[in-house]
């Protein structure tokens, strides 16, 4: 038989598409090397006799999903006659898609000089005067809350 | 091979010669791979650095996160008055 099943073809445009999802994953999981030591030191400033260099935390996050099939059926004209002619199909339908955020936060400078080495810490102001607000209004309200007189004290 | 889904690894970079000093920078990241699903989540941050001076002399420096901390400390302050708070309203609950 010299024609071509149809399930051989939808097959092998599966199989070609995995070997397409293959290589998404591949590519996406390249999003992953943020955990390289590069990743959080950057690249040495030289200023004079000193030489700064960044350090950072990195978070990262990807994610992906694919799917997809494929079918065959058959679909015969003239039942019940004697030229019966059936026409085989088959198609074949997938999907994916991908996502991913990174966060970088300097956390410190390493600066280095003929005196030594020392490392400075970098203060996120902002996330300190947030986290101090927040801290100090629930403090306040549980204070206010407990100085208050109970509703059911009096019962 | 199955990868696991949780991962700790300590990475150690190449080194930086800066004023006399050879300074290897170390890193720590924490590697969650979602089971059943594609995809994950890295944390990477600086650990420290290990400096080895002209003479020869070697020291690790490490590289705190002092905003973390603060946050944290603030955390914990906010968490232990919550806690009076609710000891000290349970026990005038329990007196009156």
């Amino acid at each position: 038989m010299s024609e071509k099943s149809p399930n051989i073809t939808a097959a092998e445009q599966y199989a070609h598409t995995l070997d397409k999802y293959d290589l998404i994953q591949g590519n996406v999981y390249k999003l992953l090397e943020v955990a390289h030591v590069n990743a959080v030191y950057g690249e040495p400033v030289t200023q004079g006799d000193q030489t700064i260099i960044p350090c950072a935390e990195v978070l990262a996050g990807v994610g992906f999903g694919f799917g997809g099939g494929f079918g065959s059926g058959t679909q015969s004209e003239g039942e019940g006659e004697a030229d019966t002619e059936s026409n085989t199909g088959s198609g074949f339908g997938g999907g994916g898609g991908a996502g991913g955020r990174s966060f970088s936060r300097p956390v410190a400078v390493v600066i280095a000089s003929p005196e030594g080495v020392r490392v400075e810490p970098v203060f996120d102001i902002t996330k300190i005067a947030l986290a101090a607000l927040t801290a100090a209004g629930f403090m306040v309200g549980m204070i206010a809350r407990m100085r208050r007189p109970s509703k059911f004290g009096e019962e | 091979m199955k990868t696991p889904y949780f991962q700790v690894k300590n990475r150690t970079g190449e080194p930086y010669y800066a004023s006399g000093h050879k300074i290897v920078p170390l890193s720590k990241a924490y590697i969650l791979q979602f089971p059943g699903l594609h995809g994950g989540i890295v944390w990477n941050r600086p650990v420290g650095l290990a400096v080895t001076a002209s003479d020869g002399q070697e020291k690790i420096l490490p590289v705190h996160d002092k905003t973390r901390r603060i946050q944290l400390a603030l955390l914990g302050m906010v968490l232990a008055v919550g806690l009076l708070t609710v000891l000290a309203s349970s026990r005038k609950s329990g007196t009156s």
